[in-house]
């Protein structure tokens, strides 16, 4: 109900209202070559991802023992894994359980860190008090230990499972980073100026806030996209992780560091997970620049 | 301000008591048991399980088996594993091991973070910068677990520059590699976390205005786009340095340091509730006066910031 | 209830690593030691909570006693044959009642003489179920355990009527039924004594044990440290080669093969990852133990359907590759029988159902009616190598069969629990290693009814009949004859599928061999020292 015309777009402080607004952005984006490449490589991954069929015609569980760790040949790409099954057609089937965690941790967990870093910071009291503390119980849960703890409690566990864990003890992380830019934040002269005006909580926090609070946050997510799949691979060589008969980059490596001698194995899992947590990063960044106001020139 | 931190100091001990109850109530949870497991999958004559589980109170209901640990903790008595050893005595041991991985690797993460995350966010687009996000999404993209058994293997096995595993060789020889891992894994983030913090202090007004008043670059630096831009960074360190732990365990089990991190691992696994939720207590401590430390900071920081 | 672990998902971990530093440079052993300068570093897998293996039984605890203890018998490793070493002879007429007589000369390191007296004082302190002691059931074949082991409550007696002193050497053993191997169980190192002085109050000692073995504690051990030791100057017999005896814990056997590339380890068993390449990395080094003392087997939950049918028990076995299986574990060999090979009365291929045939199997699959629903194949997830091998065999069963396959990963903790209740509702790896040198030691625990790893509850009045029939037999050769009876029944039943044989394999360096018996497998502590 707050008048568009409250919005105190002074020339010291510039606001959201200053950034390009959707169609503008993404051609501004798309001039950029790093956007562009790290967009396409996304691209490649989700659809391997939707549809492995595309990629490869190999049957990814026809196996034989026999065939064990046989390096790459013409016929088959990646040579075979520690079952004797096409290598390829595995890695390839292996996206899809590394982008479901990887994307859905980055995304529950920048709106879960986003939403109560935003209230914390911005209420200061019972609300802070509330967020602060639980996040603060979950922090004192050691991280990978809690994990541990929470994950042996369940029996059969899923990329979901595993998701859930990760974002339920990684938020707190994020929640005081950008509680900690919202602090600072809050008490600019735009912000009181907003509220002097009369505008909502909401509406600050949607327009003055979020804007000029958010890329310190975007930067820690875009660093989690790379983490959360790092996290799947340490907790399935803890033996707590995703359960076969699953395919993952993260099983695929955890079982290759114990083979370290066939190197075919570690090597084209590695390689497809770095180049999607790489395209990840290179996007979130420029992304970022992108709508950061302050980093516009 | 020192009201404020009472009241923090204050409030430690209800999150304290529930961090406890949560973390006993978790491992008591946990399936299986720890008695049967002890003999590794042949069972024990029923008679000597059911003297373990008198001694250890395993059969009372989960409230009185709380208090009844939280009432020994109290009077300094931490009591015996499941298979027979002291835990403080393990304690003595395994803390030292923990810490000096944990501060060395810290060390060498803040000092490279900064330095090159300073440079780099200051000198944004520069060959630094470049290399250095060239260089950080390269360490964060391989995942942690590979970094360190390629680590151990080309480092110690192949060239023989540092001692295989083990704590033997004392600090700083037996922690150098393990820690430089950590410590690089740590400093990718924490340098990325400072460029882009520095990078958008270093975009705002008062730096232009600073620039027009003819301050010089050193000066703008050093006395105002750091202070500004220090935030998130301790903010990252501090969360980071209540992280080593988790990191520890999976660094001590392939570098064969008995540390805090291989006793927690061991210790869910045989549920040994005592255990967990010692070690979490002195971590939540820890936790808190590290954050703790890291609000006032930040109030120091930033005259904007204050507590009430 | 008996004895030792060679627990069931610990046989891959059977996990000595061994280890021999580079001579140590002879600080070395403040008695007995000629120069100090032979120094071997045996590492093992996991820590323990005190050195004494009646109240640990745990292998590495076991090994540690190999060093600080002597047997009261043991096999002869040429012959095979059972030899005495404390005892001077273990005679019976009946097979029930025992009589042990000790040699003179032996002394604890203290100066205590070791004594009839202090046998029969460890072994009732052991079996005294309140003191919690994990060996407690080695004696439970003893007359009067159960009075030390009550049902419910605080026992009404602290002594078994079964243990009675003679005189200084000699005393008497009564068991409840007729058990002829029973010489041989004395070979295990659960059945030493303990010190007068220790058994005044054992734990005070955990980290300073009492024995009359090779070696001794060169200084009290603090846990987390290596433990050292030296030779044993009042030891009566020839002791072994080396000097210092040292024995270092890794609880990742990646981490120490690594130190044994490294040079600063001269033995390591070779893990299962290693299979392949350890001859690459470690060239010349290598040596596999002649002796198989374990087996690595499938529990099929045999009272409930489908498995309940022996034809599909046995279309399972048949469907699977052993051959390709033992690819996954470094120096194993498949299994054609259901005991170890090297033992009495061992005899090949005599589980008919324990080589590939794909066809046969899917034709008993039809007869039975097929598989309906899902076959769970449990897993120990601690073990990242059982979780690849337990893929291994669903992946035959799918393709082969057509069987859905479903894996439940557990940790040890739970699994074992659950194995121990009975409660596994699907396939079980077990793994077993016997504890003296008998088929018997193979049937009783498996298969025998109320058995100690019959965690599926497998019970068959016929072959209990047969194994009671061997153990009243004072004959050996008279025993096996029934117990090989039994082993045939086995063979038709299948209530456990036997996979592969895994002996020790390790690595050692040059100059350094441990001692092996084709008999018992591998001895770190009586190695052959020539540098």
């Amino acid at each position: 109900m707050s008048s568009p015309a409250l919005v105190v777009a002074t020339e010291t402080e510039p606001t959201a209202e200053d950034a390009p607004a959707g169609a503008a952005a993404l051609r501004e984006l798309l001039r950029k070559p790093r956007f562009v490449l790290s967009g396409v490589v996304i691209l490649v991954i989700v659809a391997m991802a939707a549809f492995p069929r595309l990629f490869t015609s190999a049957d990814p569980t026809a196996c034989n023992l026999r065939y064990s760790k046989i390096g790459p040949s013409a016929a088959h790409w990646f040579g075979y894994d520690i079952q004797g099954c096409d290598y390829f057609a595995n890695v390839i089937y292996g996206a899809r359980p590394s982008v479901l965690v990887s994307v859905s941790v980055s995304l529950v967990g920048f709106v879960v860190a986003c939403t109560l870093g935003m209230l914390a910071g911005y209420f200061p009291g019972f609300v802070d008090g509330l967020v602060s503390r639980t996040a603060d119980v979950l922090f004192a849960l050691p991280g990978i230990v809690a994990m541990i703890v929470i994950l042996q409690a369940f029996s059969a566990r899923s990329v979901w499972t595993i998701a859930f864990v990760i974002v339920l003890l990684g938020w707190p992380a994020g929640m005081r980073l950008m509680r900690s830019t919202v602090l600072s934040v809050r008490s600019r002269e735009y912000v009181l100026a907003a509220r002097v005006l009369g505008a909502t909580a909401p509406h600050i926090l949607r327009k003055h806030i979020f804007p000029n609070s958010v890329a310190p946050l975007l930067s820690l997510t875009t660093l989690s996209v790379g983490v959360a799949v790092g996290t799947e691979a340490a907790l399935t060589f803890l033996g707590i992780g995703l359960q076969p008969p699953t395919i993952s980059w993260g099983l695929q490596i955890a079982i290759a560091a114990s083979y370290r001698d066939d190197i075919h194995l570690f090597v084209f899992p590695a390689l497809f997970l770095t180049l999607t947590v790489m395209s990840f990063m290179m996007m979130g960044d420029t992304v970022r620049d992108a709508l950061d106001p302050k980093l516009r020139k | 301000m020192f009201r404020y931190a009472l009241r923090r100091l204050i409030i430690m001990v209800p999150i304290g008591i529930i961090v406890t109850f949560i973390v006993y109530a978790m491992v008591f949870a946990l399936p299986g048991d720890p008695i049967q497991a002890l003999s590794g999958g042949k069972p024990l004559a029923p008679s000597v399980i059911a003297a373990k589980r008198a001694y250890y109170h395993l059969d009372d209901p989960l409230f009185s088996q709380y208090l009844h640990f939280m009432g020994n903790l109290l009077q300094g008595n931490l009591g015996q594993t499941f298979d027979g050893q002291d835990i403080g005595e393990q304690l003595a041991l395994r803390w030292p091991v923990t810490l000096q991985l944990g501060l060395t690797a810290l060390a060498i993460q803040t000092v490279f973070g900064l330095l090159f995350g300073i440079y780099a966010g200051w000198r944004r687009d520069g060959l630094v910068d470049r290399a250095l996000l060239g260089a950080t999404l390269a360490v964060l993209a391989v995942p942690g677990l590979v970094v360190m058994f390629f680590a151990q293997s080309v480092f110690s096995v192949q060239l023989g520059w540092f001692p295989v595993s083990g704590s033997a060789d004392g600090w700083p020889t037996s922690y150098l590699l393990p820690a430089t891992v950590l410590g690089v894994l740590g400093f990718a983030g924490l340098a990325r976390i400072t460029r882009t913090s520095l990078a958008e202090v270093a975009g705002a007004d008062f730096v232009r205005t600073g620039r027009a008043k003819g301050l010089s670059p050193q000066r703008i630096l050093w006395r105002h786009v750091l202070r500004n831009a220090l935030l998130p960074v301790i903010t990252y360190i501090g969360l980071d340095l209540a992280g080593t732990l988790g990191g520890a365990i999976i660094t001590e089990g392939i570098y064969n340091l008995n540390g805090i991190g291989q006793f927690m691992f061991r210790s869910i696994g045989m549920k040994e509730g005592g255990v967990v939720v010692t070690l979490s207590t002195v971590l939540l401590i820890g936790y808190m006066v590290v954050n703790l430390i890291v609000d006032l900071l930040y109030g120091l920081l930033d005259p904007r910031v204050r507590h009430v | 209830m008996r004895r030792s672990r060679h627990a069931a998902h610990a046989v891959t971990a059977l996990a000595v690593v061994l280890a021999a530093s580079a001579c140590s440079s002879g600080s070395g052993s403040d008695d007995g030691a000629s120069g100090g300068k032979k120094s071997v570093v045996v590492a093992s897998k996991n820590e323990i909570p005190a050195i004494n293996p009646a109240k640990d039984n745990s292998s590495t605890s076991i090994q540690l006693a190999w060093a600080m203890w002597a047997p009261l018998t043991d096999l002869d490793q040429k012959t095979g044959k059972l030899k005495y070493v404390v005892a001077d002879s273990v005679t019976s007429k009946d097979a029930r009642t025992w009589t042990i007589k000790l040699k003179p000369g032996w002394t604890f390191t203290n100066g205590e003489k070791l004594t009839a007296k202090a046998f029969v004082d460890t072994w009732n302190y052991t079996a005294y179920a309140p003191h919690g002691y994990k060996n407690n059931g080695f004696f439970s074949r003893i007359k009067g355990y159960d009075n030390l082991n009550p049902a419910s409550g605080k026992p009404k007696k602290t002594t078994m009527s079964g243990l009675k002193v003679i005189n200084d050497l000699t005393f008497r053993v009564t068991l409840d039924k007729a058990f002829s191997p029973y010489p041989t169980t004395l070979m295990y190192y659960g059945s030493v004594a303990l010190a007068p002085e220790v058994l005044k109050d054992p734990d005070s000692y955990d980290h300073k044990p009492i024995g009359y073995g090779p070696y001794k504690l060169k200084s009290p051990w603090k846990a987390g440290q290596p433990v050292v030791m030296v030779r044993n100057k009042k030891y009566p017999l020839k002791g072994p080669e080396a000097d210092q005896l040292t024995y270092r814990f890794f609880s990742n056997p990646e981490t120490a093969y690594n130190e044994f590339l490294a040079g600063n380890v001269d033995y390591t068993i070779v893990p299962d990852t290693k299979g392949d390449t350890y001859k690459k990395d470690a060239p010349g080094k290598g040596a596999v133990s002649k002796a198989a003392v374990n087996m690595t087997y499938l529990v099929p939950p045999v009272n409930s359907a489908p498995y309940k049918d022996p034809k599909v028990r046995r279309a399972l076995s048949l469907a699977l590759d052993r051959k390709a299986l033992t690819k996954l574990r470094a120096g194993s060999f498949p299994a054609t029988s259901f005991t170890a090979p090297s033992l009495p009365g061992y005899r090949e291929h005599t589980c008919g159902a324990c080589t590939l045939d794909i066809a046969k199997a899917k034709q008993l699959l039809k007869q039975a009616g097929g598989f309906p629903g899902t076959l769970k194949m449990y897993y120990n997830s601690d073990d990242p190598g059982q979780r690849v091998f337990a893929e291994a065999l669903g992946n035959m069963w799918r393709q082969s069969l057509g069987i859905k396959v479903a894996y439940v990963g557990k940790p040890a903790i739970d699994l074992s629990a659950l194995f121990s209740k009975g409660k596994v509702d699907g396939m079980y790896l077990g793994g077993w290693g016997h504890d003296y040198p008998s088929i018997e030691d193979w049937l009783t625990p498996i298969v025998g009814s109320h058995g100690d790893v019959n965690g599926a509850r497998y019970s068959n009045p016929a072959l209990d009949k047969l194994i009671d029939e061997g153990n009243a037999l004072a004959d050996p050769a008279a025993a096996i004859k029934k117990y090989q009876a039994a082993e045939d029944l086995e063979a038709e039943q299948m209530p456990m599928i036997p996979l592969y044989h895994k002996p020790d394999a390790y690595l050692h360096a040059p100059g350094v061999e441990p001692l092996d018996s084709p008999y018992a497998g591998l001895n770190p502590v009586w190695s052959t020292v020539s540098r």
